[in-house]
């Protein structure tokens, strides 16, 4: 087992916590098609040749097993993606909850339309918003992570750092589908319970992100580390107070 | 057929026609794009140009549109009735184009004026936009099928978008309008399936499809409204 811990000099973010590998092996048989030793030193070979359709060497069932393990974070992600960053998982996660937050921001304003209270059904400035506000949060999130880490030369993919905040949105989809009922109930029990189904949805995602990226944000001292964290928690409850107040009203 | 409206220009080209044909270096090129029989018609030598394979910049006007219409045509039949998977391999953007302009309308004209702008333009968007980026995500997946070939199969894949949307326009009853909208959702689902036929995915079948349903659902929602 030796062999799985050599330094390598691109080595990639989060390998940095050892006791779960052997938690991972146990319980979890991912099915991979390489080792994650040899398909690292290949990587290491072609990186000059790397292009987009790269990252999309993932089945369905990695896919799925990604979404699970962002959910429950109980493993360490970089580990689940064992050493094979998609582009496939981010982009698609984070263009469904655009749509699921327009379509629960819709829903709600089109059954107060039907019942007389609101002139227009619905509003098409809300898909660009919520379009605008997601792309631009885990696009940008990322790149100032990914910024970050190389300035303190810790090595990171920006690849990794784009999968962390692409799939750590998937806790806003079942925040978005259920809100509309308690939207339109409209009293304040109902309000109370947005705003802590809302923060429920930022805690599962906060977990996940604040799990995963302390090992890495270590590297790079104790102080900046506190920093970065402290930056990242903070990006992500702006950014679910933002959800709330323009789409779960 | 013999043209009355333009016989000038005829007479132009049979004289120049007739000039190379007489000159032994010039007559043996260009035998494609050369007219094969020249008629006389009442003292005016008029020239039938056949579409022999060269350029169609040459042909009448009327024979461009009816190709084009009879291609759009056919591959309407494929959407209704996909029998025969030839019809898919000449690709072209006729069809999506008149398509999503048709839902873009119906959406756009029925609501307020102050929205009407940007429905118009986020509907357009959208459907262009999101068939470029569910075909891209087919091909990175691994497919070996050309862009533009299923950016056309999209398009007129939402052709019953186009029935529910000129439906939904004018009907505002919500037993008609929610059958409608679910029957026509399922349908261009369905047809634009048909595009994961024949590539070479193995185990992202409902990778490449998922985008799919996610695209025809946003469409049809909002056409819903």
């Amino acid at each position: 087992m030796n062999e799985d811990y050599n330094i390598e000099p691109d080595a990639e973010l989060g390998r940095t916590t050892f006791e779960d590998d052997n938690l991972l092996k146990q319980n979890t048989p991912i099915s991979k098609p390489i080792s994650p030793r040899f398909h690292a030193r290949r990587a290491s070979m072609q990186e000059a040749t790397w292009t987009i359709k790269d990252s999309f060497h993932v089945t369905t069932k990695d896919v799925v097993q990604r979404c699970i393990h962002t959910l429950i974070p109980t493993t360490n992600f970089f580990d689940v993606i064992d050493d094979r960053p998609d582009l496939y998982g981010p982009f698609w996660i984070t263009t469904t909850v655009v749509q699921a937050l327009f379509f629960s921001n819709s829903i709600t304003d089109y059954v107060r339309h039907l019942t007389g209270s609101i002139d227009n059904p619905y509003s098409i400035g809300k898909l660009v918003s919520a379009a605008s506000i997601i792309y631009g949060y885990t696009a940008i999130a990322a790149v100032i992570l990914w910024g970050f880490l190389v300035w303190n030369k810790c090595n990171p993919k920006l690849l990794d750092c784009v999968c962390i905040y692409g799939y750590a949105n998937i806790s806003w989809l079942p925040v978005s589908l259920m809100t509309p009922p308690f939207s339109l109930l409209s009293s304040l029990v109902s309000h109370i319970i947005k705003w802590i189904l809302t923060s429920v949805g930022l805690g599962i995602s906060l977990v996940f992100l604040v799990r995963n990226l302390y090992p890495v944000c270590q590297q790079a001292g104790t102080y900046l580390c506190k920093l970065s964290m402290g930056g990242i928690i903070i990006l992500h409850i702006l950014l679910a107070i933002t959800l709330q107040l323009v789409f779960f009203k | 057929m013999t043209d009355f409206n333009k016989p000038n220009v005829e007479i132009e080209q049979d004289e120049a026609e007739n000039l190379l044909r007489m000159d032994p270096v010039q007559s043996s090129f260009d035998v494609e794009t050369r007219p094969v029989e020249p008629d006389t018609f009442a003292g005016e030598s008029v020239v039938e140009t056949r579409y022999t394979g060269g350029d169609t910049l040459d042909e009448p006007i009327r024979v461009t549109l009816l190709n084009e219409f009879r291609a759009i045509g056919e591959k309407l039949i494929y959407i209704l009735y996909p029998k025969n998977a030839q019809v898919l391999r000449d690709w072209d953007l006729w069809g999506p184009l008149i398509f999503s302009l048709v839902i873009s309308l119906c959406l756009a004209l029925p609501a307020s004026r102050a929205d009407r702008e940007s429905i118009f333009t986020v509907v357009f968007a959208l459907i262009w936009f999101g068939e470029a980026i569910c075909s891209l995500n087919i091909k990175l997946l691994g497919a070996n099928i050309s862009i533009f070939q299923s950016i056309c199969i999209l398009g007129y894949s939402s052709f019953p978008l186009v029935i529910s949307s000129a439906v939904c326009s004018f009907l505002d009853q919500l037993y008609i309008r929610i059958p409608v909208n679910v029957a026509m959702y399922a349908w261009a689902t369905f047809a634009s399936l048909g595009v994961l036929q024949n590539s070479n995915l193995v185990n992202k079948k409902f990778l490449a499809a998922y985008p799919l349903f996610l695209f025809y659902f946003s469409l049809s929602w909002i056409i819903y409204l």
